[in-house]
């Protein structure tokens, strides 16, 4: 391909303004595309997604110039951010968390990304309100490809909930998240992903977690869509940590499939996976779970559980723990299971009065509503238990 | 004044090795009103679990003769919910742990189901119960936001049970062994809750090994049951005859031929 056909295609893409620098990353991105392959969900089918294609671009991105930052944190727009706040970007932007462009996927969002927020938590900054950051549309009209850019700074402290709001149109959302734990930080984040029917999405979540930090993670895969997801998590400070809590429910005709991974680079880090998923209809669900541990990463612990629940026949699911170990002094294990609803629980529950569909719910609901009570903010905890309550309702 | 009928009662279990039915209960009949305390005593093995659970209608048992009547209506064909809603609660020996739902959101889940779907029970007068219930039985109200029956010890699981029977208020409560497994401190406390609820709109039908609940929880009658039905129906002075002579002493009166599994005579 010729300079400037690879112009051409990306021209329509860039952000105004936009830094030479961060378009040198589109172009590397766009010829790699070609010869990457498509990353790899084990046991998931998404071939006919035809996710990676170049979308129509029916107008120039319309850009949203808001700047919600507020004295404590930077909160803006990718867009804004690489003009407002350059230095900070071109610091973390691919240079921590996610740093290859290692698959398809990745380069054709990195090379086409039209949208994307950028949230900076300074150092030592302790809040104790969350901070709620909805998916904030640079391009309305187009198909989202997204880059999300989370810092926080040494020492600092948070709560941030990312709930992405249904989006009215169907199509193609490729989303791209790094977030970046700088040591002796500590972030709980909270994931809600509500992706409408209709909609294929891929999404690749990456974590770096810096030396004494933690991280800890809850995931309501709640979408109605078919979604690829990646989540991982980088232990690369010794004493980091990460708990990475991914709670999904499938329904209808769709397929959710997840590679959720946390690799401990650094000695003394601990690293926990728990998934737990509820297949409803003629849905799919694929948790592989992937704990590794690095030659020299003495002293570490990697735990995983991954739990499926199967409420129809029709239905079909996988839970793969994958142990990855390269060193011998470490605590590593896994559970994994895909199973029906326990008679006898049932049977207990409705001994004592409830209808044989109420005390269905109410084990679903235990099973899966486990993550929502670990959620610290009541706020969040609420919210996530209200999503996760209606996909569960009109799953059935 | 409401009434329990069994009648005839035969039931029969898969075994699940050898796939065949074997019978339990060989003919039970016990007839109980509200307002009275039963007591079913009985060596090991002897059915008086399956009774229980019959009753209360779980579907691993089968019945194949009888009847189970409450008020002149058979249950028979009446799932164990629609059981428990009509009044039949069974303190169970082996509750099941479920975790991700705690005591406090099933308990108001099984009296909501007793009420009108648009009517469930005020907050406020929920709460007000469930600590003067658990008043009663010297829980702490921790134990309301504990997971259900999950890492519950032996005593926890009983007085859970017991914390239930006050909450949802039956008509007739099924109290399968609840002595078993309880030291005396424990089992002076289950006791007085279940006195709590004793009145003359409930009725209770204890099953046990021992006389010593029976010291705590005065019945009326005392029914001893063995080979999978009713041999004997007294007064409270059969559970001491029985304490001194054994089942071996009875049966060997009745002339019945059973085996006592566990016994040594």
């Amino acid at each position: 391909m010729d300079g400037t056909t690879i112009e051409s295609q990306l021209t329509p893409f860039l952000f105004p303004n936009e830094p030479d620098w961060f378009t040198d990353i589109r172009r590397a991105a766009l010829k790699n595309r070609r010869i990457t392959k498509d990353p790899r969900f084990a046991k998931v089918n998404y071939i006919n997604w035809n996710l990676g294609e170049l979308p129509e671009v029916n107008q120039v991105a319309q850009l949203d110039h808001d700047d919600q930052s507020t004295k404590d944190y930077i909160l803006c727009s990718l867009s804004v951010a690489l003009t407002k706040y350059e230095d900070l970007v071109k610091k973390y932007f691919m240079q921590q968390a996610l740093t290859k462009l290692s698959d398809r996927l990745i380069s054709f969002s990195t090379a086409f990304v039209n949208s994307g927020n950028f949230l900076y938590i300074p150092e030592n900054t302790k809040l104790t309100t969350p901070i709620f950051m909805n998916h904030i549309a640079d391009s309305a009209q187009n198909e989202e490809i997204s880059h999300n850019l989370i810092v926080i700074d040494e020492g600092a402290q948070v709560t941030i909930c990312l709930e992405n709001e249904q989006a009215q149109a169907s199509g193609k959302i490729h989303r791209i998240s790094e977030i970046i734990l700088a040591p002796n930080s500590h972030l709980n984040l909270i994931n809600v992903d509500v992706f409408a029917a209709d909609t294929d999405v891929y999404v690749n979540r990456q974590a770096s977690v810096g030396e004494n930090a933690k991280l800890d993670w809850s995931i309501g895969s709640f979408s109605d869509g078919n979604v690829v997801a990646e989540m991982n998590a980088e232990l690369v400070g010794r004493h980091a940590q990460a708990t990475i809590n991914n709670g999904a429910i499938t329904s209808g005709k769709q397929t959710q499939g997840m590679n959720t991974r946390v690799t401990n680079f650094a000695p003394h880090s601990i690293g926990k996976i728990s998934q737990r998923g509820v297949i409803l209809d003629q849905s799919r669900l694929v948790f592989n779970g992937i704990g590794k541990i690095i030659h020299g990463a003495h002293g570490t612990i990697a735990q995983q559980e991954n739990r499926v629940l199967m409420l129809s026949d029709q239905a079909s699911g996988d839970a793969n723990p994958i142990l990855l170990i390269d060193e011998n002094d470490v605590v590593a294990g896994h559970a994994a299971s895909v199973g029906r609803l326990d008679k006898k629980q049932l049977y207990y529950l409705m001994s004592r009065g409830l209808p044989k569909e109420a005390a269905k719910k109410l084990v679903v609901r235990g099973f899966i509503g486990t993550f929502a009570k670990e959620i610290a903010d009541q706020r969040v905890r609420e919210n996530f238990q209200k999503i996760l309550e209606r996909k569960l309702t009109d799953g059935e | 004044m409401e009434t329990l009928e069994i009648k005839d009662l035969h039931v029969s279990v898969k075994d699940e090795d050898t796939q065949k039915n074997k019978e339990i209960l060989t003919g039970v009949n016990l007839i109980m009103h509200t307002g009275e305390v039963h007591a079913i005593m009985g060596p090991n093995g002897t059915g008086k679990s399956t009774l229980s659970e019959t009753i209360m209608g779980n579907p691993h048992y089968h019945v194949t003769q009888g009847d189970i009547l409450l008020n002149n209506h058979s249950l028979l064909n009446e799932p164990v919910d629609a059981r428990a809603r009509a009044g039949l609660f069974l303190a169970m020996q082996y509750p099941a742990e479920i975790k991700g739902i705690t005591n406090m959101e099933f308990l108001r889940a099984a009296i909501n189901a007793r009420r009108p779907e648009d009517q469930p029970i005020p907050i406020k007068d929920f709460l007000s119960q469930l600590d003067a219930a658990l008043e009663i039985l010297n829980m702490t109200s921790d134990m309301a936001e504990r997971y259900l029956n999950e890492g519950f010890s032996g005593g926890e699981r009983k007085r859970n049970e017991i914390l239930q029977l006050l909450m949802i208020k039956p008509t007739f409560a099924i109290l399968d062994e609840l002595d078993s497994g309880l030291d005396i401190d424990a089992l002076q406390v289950v006791s007085k809750g279940v006195t709590h609820v004793i009145g003359p709109n409930f009725g209770t039908l204890m099953i046990t090994h021992y006389k010593r609940i029976l010291k705590y929880i005065h019945p009326d009658k005392v029914h001893v049951m063995m080979g999978g039905r009713i041999v004997k129906t007294g007064d409270a002075l059969l559970a001491d005859r029985l304490e001194e002579e054994g089942y071996s002493g009875l049966r060997d009166e009745l002339g019945i031929h059973v085996d006592l599994v566990d016994s040594e005579v």
